[in-house]
């Protein structure tokens, strides 16, 4: 005789997987999130690239700064003359900044006079900041050349302009700063389980009970717990394949990318890869028990989706509050669920050295929890309200 | 044999059973009739084990659903209030579920299945998905899962609710079978015909107490009225009964 | 088994272990690396330092401590071979240059360790430093007073003659395989690119790649060149004046001034009240011919500081030399900082005076800049001790190796004809110069794009030299007050 449990399982699996529509797509959705998640972020990294190294400045009226042009020639900076509309492109955001040289320049240059140059932007954009930044520093390095100059040219030493030498330094290691894109995958890793076990923990409590089929499957000779535990383990299944193919899809997207500065960035291999799922699982057998938790309270399929959609939120604000208060490690982390998780797996991208007790104690409390839900819920099928709704 | 004696249940402050008790013995069938919101279903339920009564006690071949709730369900067929299918699975997974659950081994599973949905007329969509099915083809599915093991004791909720014509003579003959098969079988209703036609012992209930019990002919006799109708109406005070 | 016998074996096997002991397990020398600042650069280094023999013949003696700092890769998955900078001078250490070329490498740096090593005797590996006090009229002169080379020589626990280009390259070698990397990137730039050679001819499986910034080969003859260069690179300067009408119309005829000026200086030394450009303190600077010499020559390095070049010199003619020394100021405040002159004597007294002919000395006095910079050299190089150079050094380097080699088209030290003769010794070599830059392209202009193209695909194919070309020369500093052309409206 097969294991009840058992039975309840892959019954639950079978019907889950009927689902073609719902299935399919949240396997294309786990596969494609890592690739896709990849590639925009490649987009932005090589946006920011190009944008850093190729320099480029639109001037009107180029004839009259000869010096200013001979400078930005040197400096390795695309001169291009501005439109004649160059003030409306600028509105409807076609163009980010203009530098506009008055007729004057030189005559005012040759003479000692401030030279003044206009920069046209609209700085309510924030897509053109880093073309008016740039503009801006080319003309501060423009007046700084021949301030100097200038200086020397009185014999005064141009250190007396420079009360204040800046130097940088910058105590990320430099891991750590690859690895701060790389907060996004032990998102994904902690959320995808979520997703993916959501459906059925909702399907499988909530829903039964909506469509009738609870009352009738609980006058079967079988104890709720045996029946709950199935639901369950079926829920943890179904989040465990989403968060692995999740996490594969980051692997093999990664692997496209070989060559890039994103894949180097993104130095996330098979041995990481076997780490996360060695936390996400443990993680994984929590959150499901706690979405059918939270399901079963919901009299209706959609009452239960907004109840754990709230838990989703709770969930994915702690990464957050990890990453922007710039929580340091610290062993209480490791006893809260999701927050250990996160902390841990930053660890692992960070390429540190993860012990069997850092993977023990997540683990082991997420383990708890994930009982500890299965015995409550497996109480509450047995109570009245519960099965019978409160009708 | 199913026995209830001074069953009774209080959710909060409504007393939806007060004083329920009648036998329903082998090889007949019993009727549970009585207008909505008499306390039948509870009733019903608290002999399926899945409502605590309050007072009283209920037993299935002897065996006490207070005490031995797992065994209760193992010799009952219960087709309660609800209904729900897997509309995913086909009739026959439908029905193999609960077949596994109960224990039973494939064959049997099979044979039984073949079985009832002879009686039932469910074979032609048995390897059919059931979200598409009618309220009658729904209704003989979750029959015949109630059945799939065999049980000595046939619980049924309602069953006729909503069935057309064809569908609710068909679930007559079924009946009878399994009367005639030895069974226990009990039933509920709100429709008078429906029990006095298919009943051997009919119990009528009201405000969560019996009213009466005894065959068609004793009840009618005791009310003194002309009709099984009439009296029907007199022991429910369905008259009072608001909406 | 008779006993000797028995003996024999024993001691073959012995002999057979002891002499699989190394050939199993090299013995790699420990480099320990330790976290470290490097002032300037923005990420935390790793830095250690190794000792090695001071006479690498020898193998005995005194032992030197070599410096070594690392900026590692940003990158978990980083490249294994790293870059490794070449200081110039000879005298730079390369540690203290590290803001200055890590900018150029700031992208490299994703996926490469940046390398830098004190060469012996410069930065912190045994400096051989000659810290005189260093006397303003000092700065201006580019003399260098026998009384110092001898204080100096006394005063340095070091033997001057190890501290020649060859050993520093072994110095390195050791420390490549000290840091477990099997094959590293060049940079060197001015001197920098003679040892980077003398390495590559050393070492030639070690290189992946190598830059040469300002090309100064070992066959150069130091100082002598200098002469020739700067003379090319100060008529260049002239001539882009006079073709300038702005320049040409606010110094006229800029070559008489120049040659009356060092005339003048030549029979009567000024003695020039300037103010000190840092303090504003009125200071007394005897001016001579040879002050005004280097005060010419050094600024032709830097195009942005020649740039002055017409009017100081034309304020010098008028008796006012405060533009003229406060330029030179600038400069010698830059070298003297991170400069062991004793390590620049090594260098060049065995490896270039040396080979300077009476003949070619003689010729000197028909070259403008003439003996002027290269007299304090022969005389100090006959006070400091000779170097060894190995026989084969001044053969010419051949190696397949990557080499991408820049000049700059103005250099008065390191103008292209030098380049070009080491780009023709090198078949996968590619010669690419700024007309208009001095010494050091690396930093200017495109290319630093085309270093990081070149060092990442580990080819010059593809590395496109036509940007460079189109880098104009520095507009010459106007005194105030010109009126732009009518026809500036170019």
């Amino acid at each position: 005789m097969r294991s009840r449990t058992v039975i309840v399982l892959l019954k639950e699996l079978r019907d889950a997987l009927r689902d073609r529509r719902t299935a399919l797509m949240v396997l294309f959705a786990s596969i494609l999130t890592g690739p896709l998640t990849l590639v925009l972020m490649g987009q932005y990294l090589s946006g920011l690239e190009e944008k850093a190294s190729t320099l480029k400045v639109r001037i009107v009226g180029q004839e009259f700064a000869p010096p200013l042009v001979n400078f930005l020639q040197r400096a390795d900076v695309d001169i291009e003359k501005a439109p004649a509309d160059y003030e409306a492109r600028i509105k409807d955001g076609t163009l980010d900044a203009v530098i506009v040289v008055r007729p004057d320049f030189h005559e005012r240059f040759l003479a000692g006079d401030a030279a003044a140059v206009e920069l046209v932007y609209d700085d309510s954009r924030t897509e053109s900041q880093g073309a008016i930044r740039q503009a801006e520093r080319l003309l501060r390095a423009f007046n700084r050349e021949t301030g100097t100059l200038r200086l020397i040219a009185r014999g005064v030493s141009p250190n007396l302009i420079e009360a204040v030498k800046v130097e940088h330094s910058n105590t990320a290691t430099p891991r750590q700063k690859g690895a701060v894109l790389l907060v996004l995958i032990p998102l994904f890793a902690i959320l995808s389980p979520i997703l993916g076990g959501m459906t059925l923990a909702i399907d499988t409590t909530a829903g039964e009970r909506e469509r009738g089929s609870l009352e009738p499957l609980l006058a079967n000779p079988v104890p709720a717990r045996e029946i709950v535990l199935g639901k369950w383990l079926a829920a943890w299944t179904s989040a465990s394949l989403v968060a692995t193919l999740t996490l594969a899809g980051f692997v093999v997207a990664a692997s496209f990318f070989a060559g890039k500065k994103l894949a180097s960035l993104m130095q996330f291999g098979w041995p990481e890869f076997g780490l996360f799922i060695a936390f996400v699982l443990p993680l994984a057998a929590a959150t499901a028990g706690i979405l059918m938790l939270i399901a079963t309270y919901g009299r209706t399929y959609r009452e239960a989706q907004t109840y754990t959609s709230y838990f989703v939120s709770l969930v994915s604000f702690v990464p957050m509050v990890a990453i922007f208060t710039g929580l340091k490690d610290a062993f209480w982390q490791s006893v809260i669920p999701v927050l250990g998780q996160q902390m841990v797996l930053t660890r692992v991208l960070r390429g540190e050295s993860i012990t069997f007790l850092d993977w023990l104690m997540p683990a082991a409390v997420a383990l708890l929890i994930a009982f500890t839900c299965v015995a409550v819920v497996s109480r509450l099928m047995g109570e009245e309200r519960i099965v019978f709704g409160r009708s | 044999m199913i026995r209830v004696e001074k069953l009774a249940k209080r959710f909060g402050d409504v007393e939806a059973v007060r004083d329920v008790s009648f036998e329903a013995p082998d090889g007949k069938i019993t009727g549970l009739l009585g207008p909505n919101g008499a306390g039948k279903t509870t009733t019903l339920r608290m002999i399926s084990t899945l409502v605590r009564p309050t007072a009283g006690r209920a037993s299935v071949d002897g065996v006490d659903t207070a005490a031995d709730p797992l065994g209760v369900r193992a010799k009952l067929g219960m087709l309660s209030d609800a209904r729900g299918l897997y509309t995913r699975l086909t009739a026959r997974e439908n029905i193999a579920y609960y077949g596994q659950l109960r224990g039973l081994p494939d064959a049997a599973i099979a044979a039984s299945t073949e079985k009832l949905a002879g009686w039932l007329d469910l074979v032609p969509l048995l390897d059919r998905r059931t979200d598409g099915f009618s309220q009658g083809e729904r209704m003989k599915v979750a029959i015949a899962r109630a059945m799939v093991h065999d049980p000595r004791n046939i619980v049924l909720d309602e069953p006729t609710n909503g069935l057309d014509v064809m569908t609710t003579r068909a679930l007559r003959d079924v009946i009878r079978r399994l009367r005639d098969e030895g069974k226990c079988v009990l039933f509920s209703s709100h429709v008078m015909q429906e029990v006095s036609a298919l009943c051997d012992t009919i119990v009528i209930v009201a405000h969560g107490a019996v009213v009466a019990e005894g065959d068609p002919e004793t009840i009618r006799a005791a009310s003194g009225c002309d009709s099984l109708e009439d009296a029907f109406v007199k022991l429910t005070g369905a008259e009072e009964q608001p909406a | 088994m008779r006993p000797e016998m028995r003996f024999r074996i024993f001691a073959v096997l012995a002999l057979a272990l002891a002499g699989c002991q190394p050939a199993s397990k090299p013995p790699e020398p420990k480099l320990p690396l330790a976290a470290c600042r490097l002032p300037g650069v923005e990420t935390e280094a790793r830095c250690g330092s190794l000792e090695v023999w001071e006479d690498r013949k020898a193998n005995a003696g005194r032992r030197i401590a070599v410096k070594v700092a690392i900026v590692p890769a940003k990158l978990r998955a980083k490249e294994a071979d790293p870059i490794l900078v070449f200081a110039g001078g000879p005298g730079q250490g390369a540690v203290a240059l590290a803001p200055q070329v890590m900018p150029l490498f700031s992208r490299l740096n994703d996926a490469r360790d940046v390398v830098f090593i004190d060469q012996r005797g410069t930065g912190g590996s045994n400096p051989l430093d000659c810290n005189g006090d260093t006397a303003l009229q000092q700065m201006f002169e580019d003399s260098i007073p026998a009384r110092v080379v001898a204080d100096c020589l006394r005063t340095l626990d070091a033997d001057p003659r190890q501290y020649t280009t060859t050993p520093a390259m072994a110095d390195f070698d050791e420390i490549r395989a000290a840091l477990g990397y099997e094959k590293w990137n060049l940079w060197g730039g001015s001197y920098g690119t003679r040892a980077a050679l003398e390495y590559v001819r050393r070492y030639p499986d070690r290189v992946r790649t190598v830059t040469l910034d300002g090309m100064a080969p070992a066959t150069m003859k130091l100082p002598l060149s200098f002469v020739a260069d700067g003379d090319a690179a100060l008529d260049r300067l002239v001539a882009a004046c006079a073709s300038d009408a702005l320049c040409e119309s606010s110094y006229p005829k800029l070559r008489d001034t120049i040659d009356a000026t060092r005339k003048f200086l030549a029979r009567h030394p000024v003695r020039a009240d300037i103010l000190d450009p840092l303090t504003g303190d009125p200071e007394t600077i005897t001016v001579t011919e040879n002050v005004f010499l280097s005060g010419i020559f050094r600024p032709l390095y830097m195009p942005e500081l020649s740039s002055l070049l017409p009017f100081a010199i034309t304020a010098a003619r008028r008796g006012d030399f405060n533009p003229l020394l406060a330029q030179n100021f600038e400069f010698s405040d830059e070298m003297s900082e991170n400069f062991s002159l004793g390590m620049h004597l090594s260098v060049l007294c065995a490896e270039d005076v040396p080979r300077i002919t009476p003949a070619e000395l003689a010729g000197l006095s028909k070259s403008f800049f003439g003996r002027a910079l290269v007299d304090d050299f022969v005389r100090a190089c006959g006070i400091w001790p000779r170097g060894e150079v190995a026989s084969d050094y001044y053969e010419p380097v051949k190696s397949n190796v990557p080499a991408l080699v820049l000049s700059g088209g103005i250099d008065p030290a390191t103008p292209p004809r030098h380049g070009a003769l080491v780009a023709s010794w090198l078949p996968n070599a590619k010669h690419l110069v700024a007309p208009n830059l001095a010494h050091g392209v690396s930093l200017h202009g495109c290319a630093p794009r085309l270093l990081e193209r070149f060092i990442r695909t580990g080819s010059t194919e593809g590395v496109d030299g036509k940007c460079l070309e189109r880098i104009p020369r520095p507009l010459f500093l106007m005194p105030l007050g010109v009126h732009p052309p009518a026809a500036a409206a170019r």
